[in-house]
């Protein structure tokens, strides 16, 4: 029983953190600092050690910026039911995430960090809406 | 010196004296065999996240390490010759994700550690490292003492203590004691001896907890790396000087 729920925590604590063992998170993001970003997927990495989407963003001006959202290792997407396939270009996507510390367009996805699809309701970790409705940032 | 040493000798002892009844294996030396689970109570910050760029305090560091971690950039994990480096064999074995122990033959230990799907072999016959050549994991020999085995690390490349750079030198050697509780709980008391960077042994250890085999198909020991160069030596930093 205790075993049962030791990894039952494990495999609640896992499917997140896990992805920045191979760095140090806080030595490559600020983690005191989370981001909430949307944009529109250019690219899908599906690779080890760490996954990344590359996400497009549009700013209020009408640019556009490339960012790069580092996520878990494969197997842990895999674990959380998610392949290759699952995420794809033109996917539109709510991000929130830590930005990088030396000011480079990459985010990762840390400890309170999700992703959202609102097309088909995709939430891979903590859901970005919540984070939205507590900051009161406006919708 | 004198101090940790007299620490490491007396927390060896303590520890081994402390050892309950467990289950015996291959030549009556105690089943390690198995799955073993990191305790993600045990140091959850530093083994799951990762040190803060320059957290170095507790280790006896001489100057030259402390430079050297305090220049370490970790944006150089990006670097393709990086992406798909392994954890050397001083850090591995604190790294999150489980472990198998399985012998491989009579003479052969075999840590599978899930993290980068690594290798450990432990040569339970005393050989001799095949050639001067350094590798990640090095060359271990062990034996088993009572319950206890210890092993003996060379040969290893340099790599880090933690994962902010704290280095380790290729002459570093690492003596672990691998202690069982009972025949679920399992302690790695791990001493490293370093001259060229540590003013005195570093001793740490690690425990694991034992999983049944029913939970084998819940780990995964594959691991393909594929490495991507990146604009600007990492993702997102194009331009950046």
């Amino acid at each position: 029983m205790k075993t049962c729920l030791a990894r039952t925590v494990l495999l609640f604590l896992i499917p997140l953190s896990l992805g920045y063992s191979h760095h140090s998170f806080p030595g490559i993001y600020d983690v005191d600092q989370q981001w909430l970003l949307e944009g529109v997927v250019n690219e899908f990495l599906f690779r080890n050690p760490h996954t990344f989407v590359v996400l497009e963003i549009t700013s209020d001006s009408g640019t556009t910026e490339q960012w790069y959202i580092e996520m878990a290792p494969m197997q842990v997407l895999m674990g959380r039911g998610m392949d290759k396939n699952t995420i794809g270009p033109g996917d539109d996507l709510i991000v929130t995430c830590n930005p990088a510390r030396d000011g480079g367009k990459s985010c990762g996805l840390g400890q309170k960090g999700g992703i959202y699809r609102p097309d088909d309701q995709l939430l891979y970790g903590m859901d970005p809406r919540q984070l939205h409705d507590l900051l009161n940032l406006p919708k | 010196m004198k101090a940790a040493k007299t620490i490491y000798l007396l927390v060896t002892f303590l520890v081994g004296f402390g050892l309950s009844m467990t289950s015996l294996g291959q030549d009556g030396a105690p089943d390690i065999t198995g799955y073993w689970m990191w305790l993600p109570h045990e140091e959850f910050r530093m083994r799951l996240w990762g040190p803060e760029p320059g957290e170095i305090g507790g280790l006896p560091l001489n100057e030259k390490a402390i430079n050297a971690a305090m220049a370490f950039d970790p944006n150089d994990y990006y670097k393709p010759e990086n992406q798909c480096r392994n954890h050397g064999a001083a850090y591995v074995m604190r790294a999150p994700f489980a472990r198998q122990f399985l012998y491989e033959d009579t003479d052969t230990l075999l840590i599978r550690i899930e993290l980068e799907a690594q290798e450990r072999k432990i040569y339970l016959d005393g050989r001799l490292p095949s050639s001067e050549e350094h590798t990640g994991l090095g060359h271990s020999v062990g034996s088993w003492e009572s319950e206890i085995l210890t092993v003996t690390t060379t040969h290893m490349t340099p790599y880090y203590h933690r994962r902010n750079g704290v280095p380790y030198s290729e002459n570093a050697v690492m003596t672990e004691h691998f202690l069982l509780h009972d025949s679920s709980y399992l302690t790695i008391i791990t001493k490293v001896d370093d001259p060229e960077y540590l003013n005195e042994p570093l001793v740490r250890s690690i425990s694991f907890k034992k999983l049944p085999d029913s939970y084998a198909d819940q780990f995964n020991f594959e691991y393909d790396c594929e490495v991507i160069e990146w604009e600007g030596g990492a993702p997102g930093r194009e331009g950046l000087q």
